[in-house]
């Protein structure tokens, strides 16, 4: 062994070794943690694990109150879930819950002429799972399955009531990070199946590395990394084909670089075997893929079928995946892993190798890192490790709830940077106020999520998935996209109404905040608590950065809907204030002035009405851009 | 850039525009040593672009046998040295759609490092940490850490690494946890580089609100903690306000020339395969424009899709034909400069790790780890430094020979802090050692202990 790889198995029995002794102390400290997040509970607590975790969800305040007064591990369990739809998380107002939440569900539904269907009839298109090539253009009349469309689906599902905005940000974890695959190698159809097969997996409440296994085994993944065309010769011996997802199994799937064995039994064992588990995995083809009995592009014949037997598929090619499988065991990761097929030695081996060494220590801090903390420290990570240990078998869902309920995550140096993702999609979905808003407003931020540098299902990264949080954070160009987008672009966020057509009818539909934001115990919408709300809403911080800045420029939008230094003096209104100044007078007899106005958000005049709504509207896009929507701090 | 430079500067540049003057010259009078580090993200398969001369038959014999799949429709390796590659003086062939690379290297303006090696665990990520922060034994969870390139902006003192990419990758950071983008400018969009003031009295109302209140923040982020996370944003909006209008005002005044706006045009047929390569470039020269103002010594580039598990040679030749070729972004880009400008740059091309010697059975090649690493420029001693094909990958005197073994790689000898530390210390003398500190242990010429060098190498005069 070289001289460096032999350093790097002494320095990792190191780190098995401190980690033991760690694992030790953590054990003993388990039931000091969970009191002491017991303690934290409150209010604050539920909105964090709702942005953390759901994009900031869509449960009433009342339901919030609810959880934030049960049994931490009751609301849990309540919160966070894999059902296709959540009715506390999200609760119902029409069809939408009863169309479930697959995303091929959902874009068959919103794509289709149903009655039930709440998309607004010139938006339908958006959803479609197929584009025809209009007459007169060289392709006319060829059908492709549309890949934006699938993108702009998922993201329409964000805010939409009676879904589960969790089982959506997971999915996008699996399949855009954890898993990589994009539509710049792969066909949207097979994404799409890969993405609900393994959704439903989850939702059964299967294993982690099953779900892990299904998604190794899809044709989604066989395209993505090319292994569809890898074929082992059982008479000769002789592999051909490529080791890229031989590699990225364990590397990415299952957190595995091979650091507890010899780089030389690694390498020519561990993932030249799995290459050749990886054999005879072509993928059927199918001139009337995906239900479409004509004209549909060759590009398109690619089904989610990966057959393991020898034969003639729907396009009339000869298959030999029983022949050009390797027959027998093979050993990977010291064990003999055995089946007659690729898919069941992906399986077989799954078992193993989440149980390595390597993926205990490396799969549950990447998981907290994506979903939670960029500020992991060694006591942190020792911690989440005994957690994910403590789970036999291996469950997502468990994990993720018993860490979010613990004094590891609900602490005061946890703190995550958001992505582009989780921006824009709080910003929308806490920005909705009903589905009515949900399906009537024309305005989706996919193209804003685009342009900072992250796409659904087109991860950022070719090889290792989409835009990381810290890369987001480091971006100063995103943050400069978001700056001027909040500037020039502010519409979106302000809209107060919007025409539509429904029936050959116009018909409006109209902001309303007035459905969800609580009048004061004097009956009415004051400022100053419409802005705390506002606050708690968007950032979930128990008010602790509203500070006298954001108190003195968001009251001023909601009292005046103009700018703070305007509001002091309408002909010099360019005038920076310091937190200071502000707590002083005359300033802060300024911002009193603001708190006390009453916001007729109630009034039967429509345009005082909107005026309202307007208002609330530019405060919503201030708080957008403070620091606070770029990151979020542990409690 | 301390502090104290910084508002220096501002101020400076503050005056310079209050009096409606360019607050500084485009391109810089007598312009500094300058580091453009452009990344391969994926693990570019360099030995494709360095191929063996058909004459040293041992060697391209069993090139061919273990290499062949990579070069489609041809029979023998004669038939694809004649149509792809051309000769050097040296003897090897560069390929054919690296046509500025073969004239630079004519011209005695390319260095190649021959098995030079960093990561040996062959996975993205973590390789790719590695190369950028410079540091082998950098955690494969270290995603916010100092990375080399930051260094030296550090070591170098009043000066930025410049990023054109995408992100500001881990190259780019400096040391400090509160700050890692102190001494960062990203300039992916330098035509749109300033924060909006808004354009009529409703975007305005905004937009002064927005800046009043960053002011206003700024004050108070003084006493908070370096832990406090949200320091980044207020530091991001500083900083774009301070360089942006500036910076407008000089590229206003310096039109990007016609060639580079060409290969980034989709609808010209001299466009590039990745038009955002074609965009870093632009963004390159406008940064060149303004180097005064960003005190520009170092600069990041990223190019992505060397990941060439399948089908290599098409994605390959779109690849070298974008950074090298005749037509290529930098020459089109070095032509665009100003001599004095190309005559104080050097290129240096880095990549997450290399392949395996042979074949893959899918048209490509797969992870491996020893690589070519090229540096170009005028300021460059040109050459081949070390053994480019060497002949321990064709002998059988220690059993079967490396071309003949699924997996084998191109042996590492040369330790990748040699050859950047080197250049560290050309953009300014004796900064490598502060950059890569291991280079203290270079005498030792062992891991873990020293960075390794090829025996019988020199890299003393890679650099003029």
């Amino acid at each position: 062994m070289p001289r460096q790889g032999r350093n790097q198995l002494y320095t990792a029995r190191i780190i098995l070794l401190s980690l033991t002794v760690t694992l030790l102390i953590a054990c003993d400290n388990s039931s000091v943690t969970q009191k002491k997040a017991v303690s934290l509970w409150s209010e604050t607590s539920v909105r964090k694990i709702l942005h953390t975790f759901a994009y900031g969800g869509q449960a009433t305040d009342e339901q919030i109150k609810a959880w934030a007064g049960m049994e931490p591990r009751a609301a849990i369990q309540q919160i966070l879930t894999f059902d296709e739809v959540n009715p506390r998380l999200s609760p119902p107002e029409d069809a939408t819950a009863r169309m479930g939440g697959t995303l091929k569900g959902l874009q068959s539904f919103w794509g289709s002429s149903d009655q039930d269907n709440p998309v607004r009839e010139d938006h339908r298109t958006y959803y479609d799972t197929f584009y025809t090539y209009p007459d007169g253009s060289p392709n006319a009349g060829l059908v492709v399955v549309n890949g934006t469309n699938m993108q702009r689906s998922w993201v329409s599902s964000i805010n939409k009531r009676g879904l589960n905005p969790f089982r959506q940000k997971v999915g996008l974890f699996l399949t855009n990070y954890h898993m990589a695959v994009s539509t710049h190698k792969v066909r949207p159809a097979l994404i799409r199946s890969m993405y609900d097969d393994i959704m439903t997996d989850l939702a059964q409440g299967k294993p982690f590395e099953q779900v892990l296994a299904r998604g190794a085994s899809s044709a989604a993944v066989a395209m993505q990394y090319g292994h569809q065309y890898n074929r082992f010769n059982n008479t000769s011996s002789v592999f051909r084909g490529n080791d890229d997802f031989a590699r990225e199994f364990h590397q990415l799937f299952f957190r595995i670089l091979g650091e507890d064995y010899t780089a030389d039994y690694h390498e020519n064992t561990t993932i030249e075997h799995t290459a050749w588990t990886l054999t005879g995995m072509g993928i059927d083809r199918s001139p009337t893929a995906w239900g479409v009995m004509a004209n549909l592009s060759t590009n398109d014949y690619w089904t989610d079928i990966i057959d393991s037997s020898d034969h003639i598929d729907a396009d009339g090619r000869t298959l030999s995946n029983m022949t050009n499988h390797h027959a027998d065991g093979l050993e990977i990761l010291g064990k003999t892993i055995y089946g007659t097929t690729p898919r069941e030695k992906i399986y077989a081996l799954s078992e193993v190798a989440i149980n390595e060494r390597e993926s205990l220590d490396s799969m549950p801090v990447f998981l907290v890192n994506f979903f939670a903390d960029d500020n992991l420290n060694d006591e942190k990570i020792s911690e989440i490790r005994r957690l994910w240990r403590s789970i036999e078998p291996r469950n997502l869902l468990s994990f993720l709830q018993e860490y979010a309920i613990s004094s590891t995550f609900l602490r005061s140096d946890t703190y995550k940077y958001r992505t582009a993702f989780s921006r824009n999609l709080a910003l929308f979905n806490l920005n909705t106020v009903d589905n009515d808003e949900a399906y009537h407003n024309s305005w989706s931020p996919i193209w804003m999520i685009n342009t900072q540098g992250a796409l659904p299902f087109a991860p950022a990264h070719d090889v290792f998935g989409g835009q990381t949080s810290i890369n987001a954070a480091n971006n100063p160009d995103i943050f400069k996209s978001a700056y001027n987008s909040a500037v020039d672009g502010h519409w979106f966020v302000v809209k107060h109404s919007e025409n539509y057509v429904e029936n050959s009818v116009t018909k409006t539909w109209e902001k309303d905040w007035a459905k969800v934001i609580p009048k004061n115990v004097s009956g009415v919408y004051r400022v100053g608590e419409i802005a705390e709300w506002l606050w708690q809403r968007f950032i979930a911080d128990g008010l602790k950065n509203y500070g006298p800045l954001e108190r003195a420029y968001i009251t001023a939008f909601l009292a005046t809907g103009n700018d703070f230094g305007m509001t002091v003096d309408e002909f010099n209104p360019d005038v920076t204030f310091t937190a200071k100044q502000l707590e002083s007078e005359p300033y802060k007899s300024y911002i009193a002035a603001n708190e006390a106005v009453i916001m007729k958000l109630d009034s039967t005049d429509q345009n005082t009405r909107r005026t309202a709504n307007y208002r609330i509207g530019w405060a919503i896009n201030f708080i957008s851009m403070t620091p606070y929507m770029f990151a979020m701090e542990g409690q | 850039m301390n502090r104290r430079d910084f508002v220096k500067l501002t101020l400076y540049s503050s005056v310079m525009a209050g009096l409606g003057l360019p607050s500084t010259r485009a391109f810089a009078a007598g312009p500094n040593r300058t580091l453009v580090n452009i990344m391969c993200l994926g693990g570019a398969d360099f030995r494709y672009m360095f191929a063996p001369n058909p004459s040293d038959a041992d060697y391209a014999n069993k090139y061919w046998e273990a290499r062949s799949q990579l070069y489609s429709g041809h029979a023998s390796y004669s038939s694809a040295w004649g149509a792809l590659y051309s000769a050097t003086a040296a003897g090897f062939g560069i390929y054919n759609q690296a046509g500025w690379l073969k004239a630079q290297y004519d011209a005695g303006n390319v260095a190649i490092v021959c098995n030079v090696v960093g990561s040996e665990n062959r996975q993205h990520d973590h390789s790719q940490i590695i190369i950028n922060t410079g540091d082998l034994n950098a955690s494969r969870f270290a995603l916010d850490r100092d990375g080399w390139g930051g260094r030296l902006a550090e070591a170098i003192g009043a000066a930025n690494v410049v990023a054109m990419s995408h992100d500001i990758s881990a190259f780019c950071k400096g040391t400090d946890p509160a700050n890692r983008t102190a001494q960062v400018i990203h300039a992916r969009d330098t035509r749109n580089f300033a924060l909006s003031n808004g354009n009529n009295a409703t975007t305005q109302r905004v937009a002064r609100a927005l800046k009043n209140y960053y002011k206003g923040k700024q004050l108070e982020a003084t006493n908070k903690p370096a832990s406090w996370p949200y320091h980044k944003f207020i530091q991001h909006e500083q900083k774009l306000r301070e360089f942006g209008d500036p910076f407008k005002a000089l590229t206003d005044a310096n039109p990007i020339p016609a060639a580079l706006l060409d290969i980034a045009d989709s609808s010209s047929p001299n466009r590039l395969n990745r038009l955002g390569f074609a965009k870093e470039c632009s963004n390159l020269y406008d940064s060149f424009t303004g180097a005064e103002l960003f005190q520009l010594r170092v600069a990041a580039m990223e190019y992505g899709g060397w990941d060439t598990h399948r089908s290599q040679q098409s994605g390959f030749e779109n690849n070298i034909s974008d950074l090298f070729g005749t037509n290529g972004g930098l020459a089109t880009l070095t032509n665009s400069l100003p001599a004095d400008v190309v005559n104080n740059t050097v290129f240096v091309f880095t990549t997450d790790f290399g392949r395996q010697l042979r074949a893959n059975g899918d048209n490509g090649t797969d992870h491996g780890t020893g690589n070519y690493m090229i540096l170009i420029g005028p300021a460059v001693n040109g050459g081949v430094y070390g053994e480019m094909h060497p002949r321990r990958e064709i002998s059988t005197a220690e059993g079967p020979a490396p071309f003949d073994v699924r997996g084998a790689d191109i042996k590492g000898l040369t330790s990748f802090e040699r050859v950047l530390s080197r250049l560290c210390n050309w953009v300014e003398p004796g900064s490598g050692i502060k950059v890569f500190p291991n280079m203290a242990y270079a005498n030792l010429n062992t891991y873990p202990d020293g960075p390794i060098l090829e025996p019988g190498v020199d890299l003393s005069n890679l650099l003029a």
